[in-house]
């Protein structure tokens, strides 16, 4: 079903959620094996599926700890205002390649993983969306957030 | 440290040749591919009913409710696979070995209420996972088997607590990077269970 660039990519995937190579990839076959445990034939796209599987497994225990971070309505509405422009000014940030772990340290799973989908993956705010279930404009406004959260961890 | 480190890089690049350097070993390729390539379950479609409609929606239903029913309490193979580990180490009496109790003490687990006789300890491998594996006797009746798990608690387990056969199971996580699976006969009180537990691991997390 996977070949193993599919898994390769699948457990970077998984690694910027979890951070740590270990729980990458306990969380990877885990999710393999609960879609594995589905009728695959109804699975159009297993790797978008266990992408969606990853995502869920994931954040469920990061609910069931408590430990989701919650972002302020007001501080979210703040950043809306140019949204629009975000992406052509997070392809403006330079950084020193080894820096690039410190940053990943700092963010939260959520950033991580936008920043995966965006830098590796190379997904437009729509594909996004529609892994993440959420409105292209919420993906907008949180691609700005973490373009002021990479500024801020260069700058410290 | 290279060149390349110390110059500035758009951000994509960065972000693109930190993940490149992130790879499954090749043994957990291995299994992974050999896991997908053959799937541990083969549950069928359900067959849709040649005139276009399933021809009993209330059989249906029912199926459909004692698959999930089913599936819910379906313990997690870890669990399963500690079971087995327990039945096959049944009659081992070795008490707690210094091996075992220097384990115990590196990964800063405190001992077992003096009240309760450590009557097996070994380290084991569970379903892919290493643990040391304990079992303690219940003062009068019963037993109880901790599976100290190094790291946090695996995704596999799904759910965290249940029942398995003749025993209760639960998996428990410290603060100090331990986990816990612990597995105990019915006949355990539950407040003696969690007296114990919460001597040996005082910085329970969930």
């Amino acid at each position: 079903m996977l070949d193993k660039q599919d898994l390769q990519k699948l457990y970077r995937y998984a690694l910027a959620l979890v951070k740590d190579e270990d729980m990458a990839y306990d969380l990877l076959q885990t999710s393999i094996e609960r879609t594995l445990n589905r009728n695959m034939a109804t699975i159009d796209e297993p790797i978008a599926y266990i992408k969606v599987i990853m995502r869920n497994v994931f954040f469920d225990e990061q609910r069931r700890k408590k430990i989701v971070p919650m972002i302020s309505i007001e501080q979210d509405e703040e950043e809306q205002y140019d949204s629009e422009n975000m992406q052509l000014s997070l392809e403006d940030i330079h950084i020193h390649l080894d820096d690039i772990e410190q940053i990943t340290k700092m963010l939260t799973p959520a950033e991580n993983e936008l920043l995966y989908l965006w830098a590796v993956e190379e997904y437009t705010a729509e594909e996004i969306s529609k892994l993440l279930t959420q409105p292209r404009g919420t993906v907008l406004s949180k691609l700005h957030r973490l373009k002021h959260r990479i500024r801020q961890s260069i700058n410290n | 440290m290279n060149d390349e480190s110390r110059e500035e890089i758009p951000l994509k690049k960065a972000v693109k040749s930190y993940y490149a350097d992130k790879k499954l070993s090749a043994e957990q390729l291995e299994k992974l591919s050999s896991l997908s390539d053959n799937p541990v379950s083969d549950i069928k479609p359900l067959r849709v009913h040649k005139f276009g409609m399933f021809p009993f929606p209330a059989i249906a239903a029912s199926i459909l409710i004692f698959i999930a029913f089913f599936s819910y309490n379906k313990n997690p193979d870890i669990i399963t696979a500690a079971y087995s580990d327990i039945i096959h180490d049944e009659k081992l009496s070795n008490g707690l070995s210094d091996v075992h109790k220097n384990w115990i003490a590196v990964n800063e687990i405190k001992a077992a209420p003096s009240d309760y006789n450590v009557e097996m300890s070994k380290f084991c491998d569970i379903d892919g996972f290493k643990t040391m594996h304990l079992r303690i006797a219940g003062k009068y009746h019963g037993k109880m088997n901790l599976f100290f798990k190094k790291g946090s608690r695996s995704y596999r387990f799904g759910k965290s607590s249940g029942i398995t056969k003749d025993m209760k199971w639960k998996v428990l996580e410290s603060n100090k990077d331990i986990t816990v699976i612990v597995m105990y006969t019915k006949d355990m009180r539950e407040n003696v269970v969690n007296n114990i537990i919460g001597t040996m691991l005082p910085d329970l997390i969930a």
